[in-house]
């Protein structure tokens, strides 16, 4: 086919059929055809087993019956909407305040304290269940030394206050990513203004900044709860007795005698359908209250004195302190001594959990590498075309893309793991291979790689593609010669944070893994799950190391420490 | 190869809104023609019809000859220099120029040389290896145009290509664009929707309004003979003064409002055959009045005056209440008061008469069709 390009503008409709059909058309059908395929299809057979009964083929509500009618069922949804509205409570709170002190007040060390809190968002919750146990668990050192020293019997932070405490920890760090974006884009002449009116301290902090920055607070807070209604790995590990909604789902659905998938099935449709209606007054609201602040004079740390400087510093350093006080017990967990089997510790240092893990479990290191970078390749090509097309090819083909493109924001993890493990089973067998997890890794990825390719490429202006067209270049060519590096900086350090969170992904794979496709991820949620402390802990030491290595290189690209999740 | 560019009852339409519904023009090979017009009425639209990102609804526009409606963008060998230049972000001076060579297969050499010609032509080879991030906006205005000249066009597109540029730059980069294209001689077709502009550089211009061409011309005429009420009142200013047709001593004349009455012997065949008593409109620049010490012309008292170092701009105030526009050259001697009763007349030869719905010059000398 002799490729006639012309470039097809917004509205401009007399375009000649013939020339009209391009590669880019191809690619928005081939788009649409795998949303089919990875996306409704799931999604499809999820709803499908929800309504029809497992043996007899018919058509039945009973599952969804059977959840709501049972007391053991209902509240482990209202659990799970009870630690989550208090996870979003406490973290709403104390995130923005942490983010308004460290955009006010001069603190020494900030750069560490957000780099801290950076790696505690990047680094996937369950490390910090994991973590938390061995302060505070059972057997954990802090509970040790309490109960020794004052003899009551404190049988550790398990259930409720538990996933409290490690799910805000975990959470924290995104209200404090996207609320100090909106502090930093707050003039300082509306600080002067407030000070003119005598509104100074507390009374100006709830008086101008709350109300400038609520649209971006209740955003990131709708945020907030949709992540830790879905997450899984925390209440697993830590939840104990506390049943919430993905760890009833994921025990339904893998409980080998017993389990009927046709009711785990109907219990993510009703997950689902929570975390649809969240994201949807999200969404009402951020389309009703966004307005756009200009910063010409930002606002900047000062120094302050006195009291006002010592509570400031004594609350930023407690918080990320004990943001980072978990990663440290892991790390020095990790070169404790252990017995050969790995399961006790003994007195002294060494490396042997590390020796172990690697020995044993080197092929999950490898795995989560290999996995990572592939799925990543496959985000960055996919997101491309396919926001390039949505962006410089408005027409109803590509609104449709884009739409569904943003839905797996709004499925939980463990919901896709489910429906694409029911899916491919037969005859096109994905489950149990490692393009399973791949598949779980693109589809909840891409959409932010979709997101944040589409706001760059509106960046660009139009004309400096056209000014390629007019000196003779071929659509391809300035695609590739000119978009394309345009947006590589941005595509890579996007591939970095990208990359960083596939690895930490649990709550999908968890569901699809196979013996010889774990990852590093399920091996440390394994370990813990088998007592294998040791092992565990230098497991998640690699996993930290890992993270820290794609943040500095990250940090390296953007040269600047802000990023949104 | 330069060529000439002729649209021949152009029509562009966005869905049902007509944005340009018929247009002729003739650009001449190797001319410098400037598209001049309020905001919105279509100069980039058409701009963008001749390169090929727009699509032409209806009549044809050829270069030389050839009708190019539906040849694609790369085989029309146009250059075009963007309003906000769109230079390439990632690639250094040298590259962005290159870029075009680059895809017509030149061989290396010859690429460097001719890219390392042009950009002496435009005064920046100093900038060669830099990227373009930190440049001012008149360096990357440079870069644009090099990039859309060495490609050799045949013709050469410019979108308000200074409107980004403050004054003084404005005014400099003005002048050597002009030098530019009188010196490599390529058809240059300009947009702007700056009057001054458009009189500095242009060889002819076209005045466009919703579409429609009022007047083509060179800067001279089109100042000097507005074909209408809104060209002379778009380019320069105008003072429109309501008055009547009349016949005096066998001589078509103009009476005012205040009995004035002045008699010219310009009037084109239009005039001719409108019957007397009938309303016109006349128009006259600030420049073209001259203040007498005699009873000719029409009274009036000065309201306000400012100076501005060699004019001085009057606000008179005729009897019958109109408030005129007028410059004189400062001149201490003969400097007016505010409240001082002045007698104004004018230039006759410099006016212009147009009909009563100012669509029409009464004179001759317009041509509004070349
Ligand atoms: N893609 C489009 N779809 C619909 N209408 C359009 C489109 N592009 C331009 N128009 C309309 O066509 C008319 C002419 O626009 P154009 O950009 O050519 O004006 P212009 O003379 O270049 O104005 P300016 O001096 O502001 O650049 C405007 O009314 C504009 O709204
Ligand atoms: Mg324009």
């Amino acid at each position: 086919m002799p490729m006639e390009v012309k470039i097809c503008f917004l509205g401009s409709t007399a375009m000649n059929k013939k020339q009209r059909f391009d590669i880019w058309i191809i690619v928005s059908i081939v788009g649409l055809a795998l949303y089919i395929l990875f996306l409704f299809y799931p999604l499809f057979g999820i709803l499908k087993e929800s309504i029809i009964n497992g043996t007899s083929r018919d058509l039945t509500t009973e599952y969804f019956k059977k959840f709501f009618s049972k007391a053991y069922y209902t509240n482990s949804l209202l659990n799970s909407l009870k630690v989550t509205s208090s996870v979003t409570l406490i973290t709403t709170i104390v995130g923005t305040s942490l983010a308004f002190v460290m955009q006010t007040v001069k603190i020494r060390g900030r750069n560490i304290l957000d780099i801290i809190i950076i790696v505690s968002m990047m680094s996937p919750p369950f490390i910090g269940a994991y973590s938390w146990i061995l302060l505070l668990g059972r057997n954990g050192s802090i509970t040790r030394f309490i109960n020794g020293f004052t003899g009551i019997q404190y049988n550790g932070i398990y259930g409720f206050p538990g996933i409290l405490l490690v799910a805000s920890l975990s959470m924290m760090p995104v209200i404090y990513v996207y609320v100090s974006g909106a502090f930093r884009n707050m003039d300082i002449s509306l600080f002067e203004a407030s000070e003119g009116f005598g509104c100074i301290g507390i009374g100006r902090f709830l008086k101008i900044v709350i109300p400038l920055a609520l649209p971006t607070i209740i955003s990131s807070a709708l945020l907030v709860f949709m992540r830790s209604l879905a997450d899984f790995g925390t209440p697993m590990l830590i939840g104990e007795g506390y049943r919430t909604m993905p760890v009833l789902i994921f025990n339904d659905f893998m409980a080998e005698l017993g389990g009927e998938k046709g009711f785990a099935a109907a219990m993510s449709i009703i997950l689902m359908g929570v975390t649809l209606i969240i994201f949807l007054i999200q969404k009402y609201y951020t389309d009703k209250n966004s307005f756009t602040m200009n910063a010409y004079h930002p606002l900047e740390p000062v120094q302050s004195h006195g009291i006002r400087q010592v509570l400031a510093y004594m609350f930023c350093y407690f918080v990320v302190g004990i943001m980072i006080l978990p990663r440290l017990v892991v790390v020095y967990t990790a070169f404790k001594n252990t017995s050969p089997s790995g399961s006790l510790f003994v007195p002294g240092f060494s490396f042997a959990s590390f020796l172990r893990v690697f020995s044993k479990m080197g092929d999950s290191i490898r795995n989560t590498l290999v996995f990572a970078s592939v799925a990543v390749i496959i985000i960055v090509v996919v997101g491309l075309l396919i926001s390039y097309v949505v962006v410089r090819r408005p027409n109803r083909l590509n609104t449709a893309l884009d739409a569904f493109s943003m839905i797996p924001f709004i499925i939980p993890g463990s919901v896709i793991g489910i429906a694409i493990s029911i899916s491919f089973r037969k005859p096109f067998v994905l489950t149990g291979t490692a393009g399973a997890l791949i598949l779980v890794y693109v589809i909840r990825r891409l959409p932010y790689m979709i997101r944040s390719i589409s706001a760059m490429l509106r960046s660009i202006s139009l004309s400096t593609e056209e000014a390629g067209i007019s000196l003779g270049a071929s659509h391809l060519k300035v695609f590739s010669q000119i978009t394309v590096p345009i947006l590589a900086p941005g595509i890579m350090s996007g591939s970095i944070m990208t990359w960083m969170q596939t690895t930490s992904e649990l709550s999908a794979s968890i569901m699809l893994y196979v013996a010889n496709t774990r990852t590093l991820s399920i091996s440390i949620y394994t370990e813990v799950i088998r007592g294998q402390y040791g092992n565990a802990a230098a497991l998640a030491t690699i996993f930290m190391i890992i993270s820290v290595i794609c943040l500095v290189l990250f940090f390296k690209i953007t040269g600047k420490h802000e990023f949104n999740v | 190869m330069s060529v000439s560019v002729t649209c021949d009852r152009v029509v562009k339409k966005y869905g049902d809104a007509i944005i340009i519904p018929d247009l002729s023009l003739n650009i001449h090979n190797g001319e410098f023609f400037t598209l001049l017009g309020p905001s919105g009425c279509g100069k980039t639209t058409l701009l963008r019809m001749m390169i090929g990102f727009n699509s032409i609804e209806g009549g044809a526009i050829k270069f030389d000859n050839r009708i190019i409606n539906d040849m694609p963008v790369s085989k029309r060998n146009v250059g075009m220099v963007f309003q906000n230049y769109a230079i390439f972000p990632h690639m250094s001076t040298f590259n962005n120029v290159a870029f075009g060579l680059k895809n017509r297969k030149i061989p290396k050499a010859k690429i460097e040389k001719r890219v390392d010609e042009i950009l002496k032509i435009v005064h920046i080879q100093d900038l060669r290896d830099r990227m373009p991030d930190r440049m001012s906006g008149g360096q990357q205005q440079r870069i644009a145009l090099a990039r859309a000249i060495v490609i050799e066009p045949d013709l050469l597109l410019m979108d308000e290509p200074l409107s980004n540029l403050d004054a003084k730059l404005r005014i400099e980069t003005r002048d050597a664009i002009k030098n530019i294209q009188s010196n490599i001689g390529i058809t240059t077709v300009y947009v702007t929707h700056d009057q001054e502009e458009a009189l500095a550089v242009s060889d002819r211009i076209a005045v466009m309004k919703d579409g429609v061409i009022q007047q083509v011309g060179t800067p001279k005429d089109i100042y000097n003979r507005p074909a209408n009420r809104f060209v002379a009142t778009f380019i320069g200013r105008s003072n429109i003064i309501e008055a009547k047709l009349i016949t005096k001593n066998l001589k078509r004349s103009i009476l005012f409002q205040d009995g004035f009455i002045a008699s010219l012997d310009t009037w084109n065949d239009e005039a001719l055959s409108l019957p007397d008593e009938s309303s016109i409109l006349i128009s006259i620049r600030p420049e073209e009045f001259i203040i007498r010490d005699t009873n000719d012309g029409f009274g009036g008292i000065v309201r306000s005056k400012t100076f501005l170092g060699p004019n001085t701009y009057y606000n008179i105030e005729t009897s019958y209440e109109q408030v005129l526009e007028i410059i004189q050259t400062s001149d201490e001697l003969h400097e007016l008061k505010k409240d001082d009763p002045v007698n104004i007349d004018f230039a006759h030869h410099k006016i212009n008469v147009f009909n009563a719905d100012g669509s029409k010059n009464l004179l001759l000398g317009v041509d509004s069709n070349e």
